[in-house]
């Protein structure tokens, strides 16, 4: 609201509760070191209510986010059915009868059965924790890798960023389904290679928001500081740069999910993403797409388990900016 | 204005010549044109011959893209061996499909979307911003082969079953005269639209609030303009600025043809033929398509950038 508020709130209460505590205690029953701190804090700020840090403010308004909580919550729950369910089942993965083919949603068969008898209820679990794990693996090293090479191109800049932001740049033009169908050719339709490729594809973005982060923290004092205390490059990078982009890639990292999971599923939907046996959710509904005139329902369960699964890694994600966004730090939403 | 604009178009062209390279390499790398012919091998050993001649398979597959850009150059693109027809040909008729569904679902995504975040971030947290925000979020959580199929599904099947009636077409181009373009046209842009507009008003809001909070449209309030006027000319100029980016990128990935939405209609578009190129090993058509949609990603990256001075003159473009 008001324009005071970036200024409240000093940069280096940010960092403090990774401070070191001012004075060790010793194991004193009933007394532990955090009440210590917790004491010490408020003796030394001088005021009745302890500053909040950066994280506990966070944590405070993303609590308040019921959007995200509602994520949180809903996709907890999806995973712990995706994980229980099936153990709760009769049949497994790839068990078939082509003597029930093709049945409704009944108390046997939660969801029905395919056109070989397979259980779908169990499947659709199974394909699921699939596409959640490919989408995990993707998101986690698209991140790393993004993070690393978009702070290497902000901060040496010249040469190193030129290369760096050309190679994203064709990226842009390459469409993604060529990369991926010549990439699957080698690595096959195994998840972990899959989340490689996807990976590959995705980076760019997280590379684009650490660039720029970046690009305006390597100009501030302190980072001469740490240089010109003989700090290595590797050093200033990790310890003094890379901090400050959590929140931004944090944020990125959850959106990312989302994508990869869409990504994944409509890869897989059209035949270049996951292979079977194994199965995703995006191949299900490729699987039930034949027969959707006579059976929406096996289309649709798949379908909105994606829908329901992004929805939620949304929400989170929406929280989260939310909470991290440091020019929101003192509104109480 | 015009030296700016060569330069950036020719500083693109090496880009491009490498995203070709690239491609030419690795499809190269993966297919084989003729892999049905290992099979029969001593008995067709000359068609076995023809294909090795016309596709230049006994040069080594880091110098081949070089034989293709130098047919570039001459203007041939090659022929389409999964279609049958010269790639120019097959981009000319293909692309003006596309178009027929990229252009109406662009303008239709654009308006709607800029009309949503201007109203969403005029009545933030009201009622209505709650709903259309959460509809956007819906929206941009579907994945575009689930909304083409529920919408084909939907108005193309059920509403027969449930009515009796067919007012549109669940798939491929069965007219040429306007009526029947339209009929034919509205399922595949109403999915394409929904996802774009999705995406878009929720940026669009974000940028539109951030724009209407700042000093300057304060001063335009405090010396009495009447709202619509803050908000339509002075709000809007600048919070159009990122719009633009997007809308740039929206346009140039719906002219090269949405794979899935396409595929799912049936449209004969380009979508469809990269698809059945990739399956095909097809490299002509493959290459062919790349070079457009790379050179639309290019030049619609130009055109925002151009944009960007028209709406903020302070950007200097040089």
């Amino acid at each position: 609201m008001d324009e005071g508020s970036d200024f409240d709130v000093p940069e280096a209460s940010d960092r403090s509760e990774e401070a070191v505590p001012l004075f060790s205690v010793g194991e004193v029953e009933g007394f532990s070191a955090e009440d210590a701190a917790h004491y010490a804090s408020d003796e030394l700020e001088g005021l009745s209510d302890a500053p909040k840090s950066f994280g506990r403010l966070a944590w405070t308004r993303f609590r308040h986010h019921r959007l995200a909580l509602l994520g949180g919550i809903g996709l907890v729950s999806i995973v712990l059915m995706f994980i229980v369910g099936p153990m709760l089942s009769d049949y497994t993965f790839d068990q078939y009868d082509v003597a029930d083919r093709l049945l409704g949603p009944s108390r046997d068969h939660w969801f029905g059965t395919d056109e070989i008898g397979r259980d779908l209820f169990v499947r659709t679990a199974q394909g699921g924790l699939y596409s959640l794990r490919i989408g995990l693996i993707a998101a986690v090293v698209a991140t790393i890798a993004g993070t690393l090479l978009g702070a290497v191109a902000a901060y040496f800049g010249g040469w190193t960023d030129g290369f760096i932001s050309q190679l994203i740049n064709l990226l842009l033009i390459v469409p993604a389904l060529i990369v991926l169908s010549v990439f699957s050719l080698y690595f096959g339709g195994d998840a972990n290679r899959l989340a490689m490729v996807l990976a590959f594809l995705l980076w760019t973005r997280i590379a684009r928001v650490v660039r720029g982060v970046v690009l305006s923290i390597k100009e501030q004092e302190y980072i001469m500081a740490a240089r010109a205390s003989g700090a290595s490059h590797a050093r200033v990078i990790f310890r003094h740069v890379l901090p400050n982009v959590i929140g931004p890639v944090v944020v990125e990292v959850t959106l990312l999910l989302g994508t990869v999971i869409v990504l994944e599923s409509t890869l897989s939907f059209l035949g270049l993403g996951v292979q079977p046996p194994n199965a995703s959710l995006g191949t299900l509904v490729a699987e039930a797409k034949g027969s959707i005139d006579d059976d929406p329902l096996r289309v649709l369960t798949p379908g909105m388990f994606i829908v329901l699964i992004v929805l939620c890694v949304n929400f989170l994600g929406d929280g989260l900016r939310d909470a991290l966004d440091p020019r929101s730090r003192n509104e109480r939403n | 204005m015009f030296a700016y604009i060569v330069r950036r178009l020719l500083a693109t062209v090496p880009l491009l010549m490498i995203a070709l390279y690239a491609v030419h390499v690795g499809i190269s790398l993966t297919t084989d044109p003729r892999a049905d012919f290992y099979l029969c091998l001593p008995r067709c050993q000359d068609g076995f011959d023809t294909i090795t001649e016309a596709y230049n398979l006994d040069v080594n597959v880091w110098l081949r893209p070089f034989t293709w850009f130098a047919s570039l150059l001459q203007g041939e693109l090659g022929e389409s061996s999964s279609i049958g027809e010269p790639v120019g040909e097959v981009l000319r008729s293909r692309g003006w499909n596309t178009a027929l569904i990229a252009v109406p679902a662009f303008v239709i995504s654009a308006v709607f979307a800029l009309l949503l975040s201007v109203y969403s971030a005029r009545h933030q947290y009201s009622k209505g911003d709650y709903f259309f925000t959460g509809l956007a979020f819906f929206g941009l959580a579907f994945p575009s082969f689930v909304l083409a199929l529920i919408i084909q599904n939907v108005f193309g099947v059920q509403l027969e079953n449930w009515f009796g009636i067919k007012p549109f077409n669940t798939g491929r181009k069965t007219g040429t005269n306007p009526l029947e373009i339209l009929r034919d046209i509205t399922l595949p842009v109403m999915s394409l639209s929904i996802l774009f507009i999705s995406a878009d008003s929720r940026f669009g809001r974000a940028s539109m609030l951030e724009t209407l909070n700042q000093d300057y449209i304060r001063t335009a309030r405090a010396k009495g303009l009447p709202e619509r006027r803050v908000v339509w000319k002075h709000a809007l100029r600048n919070a159009l600025i990122p719009l633009v980016t997007l809308w740039a990128l929206n346009f140039s990935v719906l002219l090269g043809g949405s794979v899935v939405t396409e595929s799912i209609f049936s449209w004969p578009g380009l979508g469809p033929a990269f698809i059945r190129g990739l399956f095909d090993a097809d490299i002509d058509l493959i290459l062919g398509i790349v070079l457009l949609t790379g050179m639309f990603t290019v030049f619609f990256n130009l055109v925002a950038d151009i944009m960007y001075g028209v709406l903020d003159p302070r950007i200097r473009l040089d």
